[in-house]
Formats: C-alpha cells, structure tokens, sequence
C-alpha cells in the first residue's frame, strides 16, 4: 500500500472516530484559551514579538554558516566535541562510537524530536543497549510501543485510565485514577535509570552561536537529571537551532513557553556552555555535539522554503489545525506532524511520496496566524502543490481532470455544453459514485444564474 | 452612497452560477433596493481558484485569463464570495507574476470587493433595517477572516435586524472543511471537520448559520442534510432578503 | 570532503536573501507587561509570581531569623538527608544557629556517586539572581555546588538575598557567572502530560523553597 492511501485509509479511520475527536477537542481547548490568555497576559503586543522574533530568526539564516562556525569554536574552546552528521545514518553512527568508547549499557534520553528522526532508540535497542525515556509523555509512548503523537505533548491521546492499565501492566503500578500517583510511579521507576544511565542524550531548543552555549527548555526536570547525573552527554541538534548570543533568549524563552504551553516561561531553562569544568564537583566529563543536517541544508537552499526553518517547535501549528484536531498526530506517519511536518517532510523525504501531506488541509490559514516565528504555513503548503505538480507527481486522475476542468470552464460555451451533458448524466452515475463523493455533490437546479438573470432583465 | 458612475458587474462564483443561483439573486435584488444598476456578463466562468489551490497553475491561469478579460473594464466588482474575491485580490498578483496580464491582473484586486466590503465602502449598512426574531450563528469563512480580514463587517450588518441573538463559538473561527477539491479528495476529513463546525453552532441552539462562503455552505448544507441535523444555512444576502422582506 | 564541509558548502552556494541588519535587541521593559520598578514591586512580583507557581517563600527580616527558617524547614527531615553549598551564607546562619550545621550532611557528598546522592532529601543552594517578572531563581554548577544539588533532591531550598532581585531576565543574562551549566528555575517541577492534569514533582524537586533576607541596613 502506498504511503498516501495508508494516509487516506487512516485519516478516515480517524475522522470517524467519536471518541478520539472528543479527546483531541478536549484537550486542545483548554489548551487554546490558556495560550490566548497568556500572550495578552505577558506581551505588549504579541504581534511586535513575533515580527521581532521572525526578524531575528531571518537573520540567522541569512548567516548561517557563520553562525554555525562561531558556535562550534566557541563550544569547542570549552570542551566540548562537535560532530557534523550529513544524514541520521552518520548520526547514529556516531552515537554508537561514543557508546563504545564510553562502554556504554545504558542510555537515559529527554524528549528529543531529532532523535525520533534519526530513529535513535531503535538503533540503541539493536546494538543491545537499554533506553530510558525520562519525559513522561515519551515513556507513556514508549511503554506503549507508539511514535509520539504531538511534537510538545507525546501522549495527548491517552486518558488517564488507558494510562494507568499500561503502567499497570508494563511497570506492575496499581491501577489508580490518580494522575499524581501515576506520575509518582514514573519518578521512581526513573530515578534509578538516572543514576545508573552511563550517557545522557537530549535535544536543544537553542543554540547560542556566540557565547557557545546548548539550551533546553523542560517542566518535569527530566532533561537536566539527564544532564547532571551520567558521566556522559550527548547533544543531537538540527543545524537551523541557531540563535545569535544569548541576549535572544529573554524574548524566545517566553515566546516559545506562550505558544507551547501557555505558560509565561517553562520551569526549567538550562545553558549547557561545556562538559564539567575545572572546580566544578558534578556533571559530565564529555560532552559531544551532534549537528545534524539530514536535509536541512537542502531546504535552505530552496529560498522560497528557507522561511520553514526558522521554526522552534513549538507545537502551536498542531494545536491550531483543524485537520489535525481531526486525525491526531499518528496519521501523519512522519517524525514531525502538522502544517510544519506537512511542509518540511516533503522536503526532507521524496516529495512524490510525501505531497499528499501537503493536500490535506484545507488552507485556513490558522497555522500561519498562530505561528510565533511568522512563517507563511499555508502558502507554503501550496507551494509544494505547485512543486508536486511541475515535478508531473499529481497523479493522472488529477492531471487530466483539471485539464478537462480548465478547458469547460475556460469559455462559457463550453460550460454551457458541459452543464447540459452533466445535468443528464448527473442521475444516472450518482448511485455509482464512491459514497463521499455521493454525499457531497448536492442536487443541480434546472437554472443556472445565468439563465435566472436572463429571465429578471426581462421582467 | 453609489457612488459609482457604472453599473456594478456582478461576480458570481461558479459554484453560484451552478448549484446555488438564488444567492446570486438574493445579492442583486439587495443591490436593486439600494439604487444601484447592475450588470451581469455571462461570459464569466469561474476565478480559476479550484486549480490554483490543486498546484495546477497552468490550468488556473487558463480559466482566470477569461475572467479577466471579461473584468478588466469593469468599475467595481461585486461579489458574494470571500474565497473568490481573495483569490483576485491576493492571488491574481502571484498567478500572473511575470505575465503580460500582470498589470491587469493586479489592478483587479482593488476594484473587487466581497459583498460585505461592498456595502461597508458604500455606508450602507446605516440604511439596513428588518426584523427578524431568531438565534443565529455566523460562520466568517476562513478565506474572508484571514485572507480579506474581514472581522467585523458581517457583524455589523447583522445588528441591524431587529430580534436576532447573535450566538458566537468562543475564540477563532475553525474552518468548516470545505477547503475546494480537500473536501472531494479527502472527504472523510472534510465531514469530520464540518460536523465539529456545525456542531459547535447547534449546541448553542442556533436556529440559522448565515455564511459569506458559498463553499462553506454547500459543504455544510451536505453534511446536515447527511446527519438529519435540523439548522438553516443560508448565505448573508440569502437571509437579508428574508430579514429586509426584499423580494 | 566530510560532512562538515558538505554542509556548510551547500549552506554557502545558496544565494543569500540580502545582507538584513543584525536585529536590534528590544529590552524586556518594552516587550513584556508588569515590568517591575521600584524595589518594592520587584519584591511583590517575585512573591506573587512564585506563589502562583507552588513554590514556598519565607521573607526573613535578617540573617538571624532566616537561620531559624531554615533550620525549622529542614528539621523535619532525616539528620544526615539534607546536603547545602551556599557559601557566605550558609556560614553566617551556621554561626547563629549551629544546629544547623548538626542537621546537615558531609560536603564531600557533593561529589558522591549518583546512587548515595540520590538518598539526599533536601538540597539548599545559593542563587546567582532572582527574576521577579517570572518569579525564576537563576542559579548555576558554580554557585549551586554542582549541577545535581538542585534537581535530584525531592526538595530544594534557595538561600538568598533581596538585593539579588533583578526586574527580568535580560538583566540577569547580561551577568552570567562563568560554569559548565546555568539554569533558570520557575517554580518546583511539574508535569501536565496525562490529560492535562497538572501534577508537581514529576522528576525535580516537588517542593521548592526561598528563604529571602532582607538586607541588613
């Protein structure tokens, strides 16, 4: 089956599924009216914080490479080892010669997009180590043997007591409705993989080309337990996580936190400038700088699609979409979901296999007007319409359709012929019809405006 | 008021001119009442939106060319159509950047306005009054809010009619799942969506849904009509003439 | 040519947009709302804001009654659990009080392996600023005695000084101590990952308490 009738296969599962939509709508609203709130709450004006973030985020992409030098120097200059990874096989290439330089058996990660991409855990498990995922919303999926639903929030689609029956049944947890008590249990059954994991991994939201400096930014502690405890760290970063210095961040930090969580600013924010260094007592001794590119560098050089990265992974395009609210993140089939995994992953994957994604939506627009960064989300989706279409990558069905479309209804006469014909042959193929499109093309009055016109210009 | 020295060319969408001519009707006889000739070429077709929104801009620019041939002397145009009027307006520009048609092509979105914009421009909505005792809901189309801004506007026509309760879902307007050829290609997703839509207006007990799409009303016409759910939805001028007692 | 090269040649063969102007900063007092002023909103707002958030804050007149704050929140724990680094102060209190120094574990737990650090119950540190606008403790490995002290610990008490209060977060970035690590802190830890259900204490400290002295005049 091709990647895009599973796509159609499961979206229309979805849709059709009551009690997924209540889910999703559930949790998106309260989600919703907590992120409005806060971005009157704490801005001035949230537009000027966007167009001030979209500015700053431009800037480094126009300079790029600079930046990327300037932080691998002065990252380097503390202690640190970078390491430039082309495509996700170097990647895990290279974390795997880490591993065995380290004689690593256990491995503890914080919610990393980047390494779901590069397929981390999978090669962790082959090469016969253990992994731990300390956010809980990345063990939930894990225990669960799932892909992260939403970039931000991994296991927004399970409720408390499908929660509680697999902790129940993968962690021995008494079944409770309690999600304090399920979080408790999460604590403890981490706290041993924190201080017996022989190499951290985690993501970085930021990195700080000047100063040289990693940040991540967390609510549960996970991601700096990662950091603090084993004797290793290891960083996997896409290369467009740039920020200029670190004078950024009193803008980003909140701006992400707004758009994220509709918190004013996440609990923990952490500058990673090095491994441990001289006179400190903890932390780890080597700490490895994964950049990765794995297509990046070939969507910046489409200059009309360079805008997609500035994205910061917020989570605020999912949460607005309404095609997503309809069918959840597994659908997608791809590490990142939504309006901005539906314009990059296109680009980053085989465009002919991928453009379905960038069809399924209905071009609202609510992605772009939510989107901290100002990226141009849904006329970005169109462009890759209009590259699908020149690459000839539309399909047959589709190609010759708006042929014919485009040729009765480029001349009135002609839509006036084919009107005739349809009205006739209307009835007699509709019961034929696939069922949704049965349901959706409505009856055809005997008289067009046209006519109707004709008719009251001579009353 | 008319300010036009013209008549107003009428630009009725093809979805209109085929399925749905009434709210074609409904917006002249709106703008017979207020005085002003209007005229109608029926060389017109179709904006060519359908292929554009597809990634067929060959197609698209074949179908636009025509309208623009029949619009280009035209005064003011007038349409009942928020996703047609922003695809002249916003996309015209992009479809024919580099064509000779460019300039004429761009000229265009100024002169076209989507009903709403047409009678705020022309101080008309003083002048509208009725009555009309029931609880609506308005559905802005997502091309109108986001891509003409319009937010107030069909509001404040609205207010003017005596009796209604205005019933509003809270926050942003969610698109119905019309979205052109979305809704034919993955229909399932497109139905999800305009129940969700629908939904959120009949569990505030609203009697009418007034639209300013006819796509977002005929896909929501459909899915009523396909889950027995007992809501009118009528387009702006549709239910002006019912509320104004225009015939 | 190695990857390296391979990106950033790709990066640089791609023609640029136009050389923009590096951006100016615009500073906090301009982009957010409630930009604290005088000393005594700086102190309001940090209170109000690390409320909101669960954490706990004890106002101590002086150092004698902040010695007795903290002496009364650690009491509570198992003698040997709690673990401090908070030189200057810590000393001062420990003169005042010097049952404090009897309820406080070895130093040399600082650099303990993970498995015996993870029995401490309480971790007590310095801060190398206080945010008000976000109600944040700013505190670094340097300052901190490490980077574990502060987030293994169940619980994590900050000992700190008024004057440390600063209106929001570009003043305090603009004075970074030099370390390996730096972190921002607002509020104990949480979660709200099972139907968003806010639970604190997901993986860092589920209590988190400032004990701020008022400067002596």
């Amino acid at each position: 089956m091709s990647t895009f009738s599973r796509f159609l296969r499961k979206s229309a599962a979805k849709a059709e599924d009551q009690t997924h939509l209540l889910k999703i709508l559930k949790a998106v609203s309260t989600h919703d009216s907590k992120v409005e709130a806060m971005k009157n709450l704490q801005f001035k004006d949230w537009e000027s914080a966007r167009k001030q973030a979209a500015t700053i985020k431009n800037h480094v992409l126009e300079n790029l490479p600079g930046f990327l030098e300037q932080f691998e120097k002065c990252i380097t200059e503390r202690g640190a080892e970078v390491l430039w990874a082309g495509n996700g096989i170097e990647a895990q290439n290279y974390f795997l010669e880490i591993c065995r330089r380290h004689h690593v058996r256990k491995v503890i990660k914080s919610k990393s997009m980047t390494t779901e991409e590069i397929s981390l855990n999978e090669t962790i498990e082959s090469a016969g180590m253990q992994v731990w995922e300390s956010d809980l919303g990345e063990l939930i999926v894990q225990l669960a043997g799932e892909k992260p639903y939403h970039i931000v929030t991994p296991a927004m689609h399970k409720n408390t007591a499908e929660i509680a029956e697999l902790f129940h049944d993968k962690l021995g947890v008494p079944i409770t409705e309690s999600a304090e008590e399920l979080t408790m249990a999460a604590r403890t059954y981490l706290r041993d993989a924190y201080v017996t994991a022989d190499i951290g991994v985690t993501g970085a939201n930021f990195l700080i080309a000047r100063e040289g400096a990693v940040v991540l930014t967390e609510n549960e502690g996970n991601a700096r337990l990662t950091m603090s405890c084993p004797p290793v760290h290891v960083v996997i970063a896409g290369i467009e996580k740039i920020l200029p210095s670190m004078d950024s961040l009193p803008l980003f930090l909140p701006l992400l936190a707004t758009s994220g969580t509709g918190q004013q600013i996440t609990c923990y924010n952490t500058i990673i400038r090095g491994p441990r260094r001289n006179g400190e007592v903890d932390g780890p001794q080597k700490l490895y700088i994964i950049l990765l590119d794995n297509g990046r560098s070939d969507l910046y050089r489409k200059e009309r699609f360079r805008e997609s990265l500035r994205c910061i992974r917020c989570g605020a395009c999912l949460n607005a979409c309404p095609v997503y609210r309809t069918i959840g993140g597994h659908t997608y089939q791809t590490t990142y979901q939504g309006p901005i995994g539906s314009v990059i992953t296109p680009h980053l994957k085989p465009m002919g296999e991928w453009q379905h994604l960038s069809y399924a939506s209905s071009l609202c627009a609510a992605c772009t007007s939510v989107c901290p960064v100002k990226i141009d989300l849904h006329t970005l989706l169109l462009e890759n319409r209009w590259e699908a279409c020149a690459n000839h990558q539309t399909g047959m069905l589709w190609r010759f359709g708006l042929k014919f479309w485009a040729f009765f209804f480029s001349k009135r006469s002609r839509l006036n012929f084919f009107r005739r014909i349809g009205r006739i042959k209307l009835p007699i193929i509709r019961p034929f019809l696939p069922h949704g499109l049965r349901k959706r093309v409505p009856q055809i009055p005997a008289k067009t405006f046209s006519t109707l016109w004709k008719e009251y210009e001579q009353s | 008021m008319n300010t036009f020295k013209s008549k107003i060319a009428l630009f009725i969408p093809c979805l209109v001119d085929q399925v749905y001519p009434e709210i074609g009707m409904a917006m002249v006889r709106f703008l017979r009442y207020f005085g002003y000739e209007v005229t109608y070429d029926p060389r017109q077709t179709c904006c060519g939106q359908p292929a554009f929104n597809a990634g067929h801009r060959n197609e698209a620019r074949k179908v636009a060319r025509t309208y623009i041939r029949v619009f280009e002397d035209a005064e003011i145009i007038v349409s009942p159509s928020g996703s047609c009027t922003a695809m002249v307006r916003n996309y015209y520009p992009v479809l024919f950047h580099n064509d000779q048609v460019c300039e004429t092509a761009r000229a265009l979105g100024s002169r076209v306005l989507e009903f709403s914009e047409f009678v705020h421009r022309e101080n008309l909505t003083e002048s509208i009054s009725g009555k009309f005792p029931a609880v609506i809901g308005f559905h802005n189309s997502c091309h109108s809010y986001r891509e003409l801004g319009i937010r107030e506007l069909p509001f404040q026509i609205l207010k003017k009619i005596d009796g209604l309760e205005l019933r509003q879902p809270p926050g942003e307007p969610v698109c119905c799942g019309f979205g052109g050829l979305f809704s034919a290609k993955y229909s399932a997703i497109a139905a999800a969506m305009a129940k969700t839509r629908l939904s959120s207006f009949t569990e505030l007990g609203v009697d009418y849904v007034i639209s300013n799409d006819p796509g977002c009303i005929m896909h929501m016409r459909q899915e009523a009509i396909d889950r027995n759910i007992t809501v009118q939805i009528l387009h702006l001028t549709e239910f002006l003439m019912k509320a104004m007692q225009i015939t | 040519m190695s990857s390296r090269d391979k990106t950033l040649n790709r990066l640089r063969q791609s023609v640029q947009v136009g050389k923009s102007e590096r951006s100016v900063i615009i500073p906090d007092s301009e982009l957010y709302t409630d930009f604290p002023v005088s000393t005594a909103d700086l102190l309001n707002l940090f209170s109000e804001r690390l409320r909101q958030l669960h954490g706990e804050l004890i106002l101590a007149e002086d150092m004698s009654a902040a010695a007795d704050n903290l002496y009364e929140t650690i009491y509570e724990f198992p003698p040997n659990s709690c673990l401090a680094h908070a030189p200057g102060i810590l000393e001062e209190m420990a003169k005042l009080k010097p049952a404090i120094a009897g309820r406080l574990a070895d130093n040399t737990m600082l650099a303990a392996d993970s498995p015996a650090f993870a029995r401490i119950t309480a971790g007590i540190t310095n801060a190398d600023y206080l945010v008000a606008r976000s109600g944040s403790i700013i505190l670094s490995a340097a300052t901190a005695g490490g980077r574990r002290l502060s987030v293994l610990p169940p619980v994590h008490i900050v000992l700190a000084y008024i004057s440390q209060l600063v209106p929001s977060l570009d003043t305090a970035l603009e004075g970074l101590p030099e370390s390996s690590y730096i972190t921002i802190i607002t509020g104990p830890s949480r979660t709200s990952d099972i139907e968003k259900k806010l639970v604190l204490g997901a993986h860092g400290p589920k209590r988190l308490v400032v004990i701020l002295i008022k400067n002596s005049a």
